[in-house]
């Protein structure tokens, strides 16, 4: 006996992440996903944001990493409530991880859940999670040569962020070269350049975020 | 290396698909796009240490799916080495990927059963 099909084998993450999506919508909560290679600043730049908008939202934050809880700890300051997921062998969180670890939150006191992944420019991408948005970061002491190397990741990006641009008089890095490299495989996607030590560098993305909190939030549907 | 984490997926949905369709799997055909991000052979590896592992008798054909895209201004599709939405001839931006992000089950074949199928949920 033979039967065809088509049966994506990513269903079973799919459809978690659609539950995930709908309970994000009808609490009116915007959700980011945070991709990049280990070292090029994720934390670092969450603990910016938040230290920038933490007094006006109330904020999630889900941090995965295969094994320790040191990120989690930066990122829990007044007013934002940080969970860490150990993935153990996994090199991505999947949507599955993102229902347990939402078990900690109350959603209907949330305006923002950020979601940092594992530092990993590669698997993350094929695992939906639920989010409105999926942010990369780029930094400059990684090479320009990435977003070629790692069209998958580039390709479903929402936003880039080219971080560590005060480092870029030291290194061979070309920001018009990944910019244009980066639009090349993704034209529509909106870059900001940072310096995520340098709280003042995040303004204009930023603006940007706290347009997106607030258009989810006008969203939420009225019970 | 996530095809391990894809692997253990497709063990999932073969389960689905044998409770489903009422079948023993023996037989599973696989396509996996080039743009998917999965390494067919290192999917392949980690299939097979599964149904080893497991006691499983199941065949798995893996096959890549090219990708592909279309341009709307030159009416003309085109095979591509990775993901873009931009025309590789006029680079506008009326381009869509029409193939090679597959991670999909697209056949089975074994026997007919009542009941449940050869992985057992117990």
């Amino acid at each position: 006996m033979k039967v065809k099909v088509v049966y994506p084998i990513l269903k079973g993450n799919e459809e978690i992440a659609k539950d995930l999506k709908e309970k994000f919508d009808r609490n009116g909560i915007f959700v980011f996903n945070l991709i990049s290679s280990p070292g090029a600043g994720k934390t670092t730049f969450l603990e910016g944001l938040i230290n920038k908008i933490s007094k006006f939202y109330r904020i999630g934050v889900i941090v995965g990493d295969i094994e320790d809880s040191v990120d989690a700890q930066r990122l829990s300051k007044p007013n934002v409530l940080s969970v860490q997921l150990n993935t153990k062998s996994a090199c991505h969180l999947d949507a599955g991880m993102i229902r347990e670890g939402l078990s900690f939150f109350d959603l209907t006191k949330l305006d923002l859940l950020i979601i940092e992944n594992v530092g990993n420019l590669v698997c993350p991408s094929d695992f939906y999670l639920g989010e409105d948005m999926k942010i990369v970061i780029l930094s400059v002491t990684e090479g320009d040569d990435k977003p070629k190397k790692y069209p998958n990741t580039f390709f479903k990006a929402d936003v880039v962020l080219i971080n560590k641009t005060d480092l870029v008089s030291f290194t061979n890095f070309s920001v018009d070269k990944a910019r244009s490299d980066i639009h090349s495989i993704n034209p529509s996607v909106k870059i900001f350049e940072i310096q995520a030590t340098k709280e003042e560098s995040l303004v204009e993305f930023i603006m940007f975020l706290e347009q997106r909190i607030k258009w989810k939030k006008n969203q939420k549907p009225s019970v | 290396m996530h095809e391990a984490s894809i692997a253990l997926a497709t063990i999932e949905a073969i389960k689905e698909l044998e409770r489903k369709e009422k079948i023993k799997a023996e037989k599973v055909f696989i396509e996996i796009g080039q743009g998917s991000g999965v390494n067919i052979s290192a999917l392949s590896f980690c299939l097979n240490q599964i149904t080893e592992a497991e006691n499983l008798s199941i065949k798995f054909h893996l096959t890549d799916v090219p990708i592909e895209g279309y341009c709307k201004k030159c009416d003309e599709k085109f095979t591509l080495k990775s993901l873009t939405s931009v025309c590789p001839k006029c680079e506008s931006l009326s381009f869509e990927i029409i193939s090679g992000c597959e991670l999909n089950i697209k056949e089975i074949e074994g026997e007919e059963i009542e009941g449940k199928g050869s992985i057992s949920d117990t």
